[in-house]
């Protein structure tokens, strides 16, 4: 290591506290959140890294009862995470496991964040099918004789009209579908109590190419909806079309919440899906991210981090895993552009 | 085709700026080859600043398809993912 020992930090972070200091400074523009910041540019970085690599993270646990989580991270000093500040940050389950904690190991600066039990993502405050009033983007909805899907986010047309915006499949149970047919939240899975939209058009499914899958359903009360989507907290602030890969994204979906990943591919074909009573459809231009949604998430929209709608998210390609369980190689999404082009509507 | 055996994730973030359009036309134009049955999927994406395709193939067909679907096609790499559509 080739910087001394720094100051010692002292006492207990609460996680909100955490959090938000977080918040803040990705909101200063000291992160990049397409790169982050790369801790192994740093020495002590990269020899705290080697460190924990070396087990040192399991003896931490094991000498500290309580303590839940190891990680290199930065340092929060002063109420804020200090950038150029690399640290150990131990996350604890209770205050009363921090007392025998120093504030350093090593001569390495220790961070404590009390951050209560863990918990797997699936397990957490997000529940698919959970009614809500007003009823979010990101929920639960379906046509009545579809299990479920997720409400993408609300667009209008030229005369302000307001539609759920969503995947066909999701929407309409045929082709072209029935207008007037009851658009339910949460979907019928879940109950479908209450109707909040009726099925208006969507981009046709058929044999062979398509362009896209999904559809508008016209809103019946604006007041039973709101255009901020759920976990994300704002409305679409625009839209990017993408040209390359790489791109950092985010969702929120039905079946699991917010995820985020990376847009992996372009330019994309897949199927041959069966919908709608359609079989042998293939979708010509999509985008390909990494595997952050399930099924249940279909009309979700993939967002960047600055909340420009990218595409909606309509399926995806899994595969078992050696235990059984499944996973997801990737995501795929109809281009937002297209969506909106040829459903004759706009971001609301 | 190869299989994958690296982090597509990572590569694709260090490809932010990198042009596709090679892989693009390449893909186009084999289409047909790339688009066999037992296919589910195909697109273009970098790792870095090497463009390739990505063929994504139903879990048994693999073996078939590996010896019909070449490493490279006009210079520009063919890997391949397993799964199945949902």
């Amino acid at each position: 290591m080739s910087a001394g020992p720094l100051p010692s930090s002292r006492g207990p972070i609460g996680v909100e506290e955490y959090n938000d200091a977080w918040l803040r400074l990705v909101k200063s523009g000291a992160v990049d959140p397409q790169t982050g910041i790369d801790l192994l540019s740093f020495p002590i970085g990269q020899y705290i890294s080697r460190q924990l690599a070396k087990g040192e993270d399991s003896a931490l646990m094991g000498n500290y009862p309580g303590t839940v989580g190891v990680a290199l991270s930065l340092r929060y000093r002063n109420g804020e995470i200090q950038p150029n500040e690399p640290c150990i940050t131990l996350f604890v389950s209770e205050e009363a496991a921090t007392s025998r904690i120093p504030s350093e190991f090593q001569e390495i600066p220790t961070n404590v964040v009390v951050a209560g039990t863990p918990v797997l993502n699936a397990g957490g405050p997000h529940t698919p099918g959970t009614p809500v009033n007003p009823v979010e983007p990101g929920c639960s909805v379906s046509h009545s004789r579809v299990s479920c899907g997720t409400f993408g986010c609300l667009v209008r047309d030229d005369d302000n009209k307001q539609y759920v915006l969503s995947c066909a499949h999701v929407l309409s149970d045929s082709v072209p579908g029935q207008r007037g047919d009851a658009i339910l939240h949460p979907g019928t899975q879940f109950g479908g109590a209450l109707q909040i939209a009726e099925f208006t058009r969507a981009i046709p499914l058929q044999p062979g190419n398509c362009i896209a899958d999904a559809a508008v359903a016209e809103v019946l009360d604006s007041a039973t909806v709101t255009s901020a989507i759920r976990y994300i907290g704002t409305k679409p602030s625009g839209t990017r079309v993408l040209n390359g890969v790489g791109l950092v994204v985010q969702k929120s979906g039905d079946e699991t919440g917010r995820t985020t990943g990376v847009v992996t591919g372009i330019s994309s074909r897949v199927g041959p899906y069966s919908a709608n009573g359609v079989n042998n459809i293939f979708f010509n231009n999509a985008i390909v991210a990494t595997g952050m949604s399930a099924g249940g998430d279909s009309g979700s929209i993939l967002l960047s981090l600055q909340a420009e709608a990218v595409g909606v998210i309509f399926g995806g390609l899994q595969y078992l895993t050696a235990s059984g369980t499944v996973g997801y190689v990737c995501t795929w999404c109809s281009p937002i552009d297209v969506v909106l082009k040829h459903l004759g509507v706009s971001l609301a | 085709m190869k299989k994958v055996d690296f982090d597509v994730a990572a590569g694709a973030v260090e490809a932010l700026n990198t042009d596709l359009s090679v892989a693009e036309r390449v893909l186009r134009a084999n289409e047909d080859v790339l688009t066999s049955p037992g296919v589910v999927g195909v697109w273009v994406g970098a790792r870095g600043s090497e463009p390739y395709i990505m063929v994504a193939v139903e879990g048994d067909k693999s073996t078939r398809l590996r010896r019909t679907i070449p490493d490279s096609m006009g210079g520009v790499s063919i890997y391949y993912v397993e799964g199945s559509l949902v």
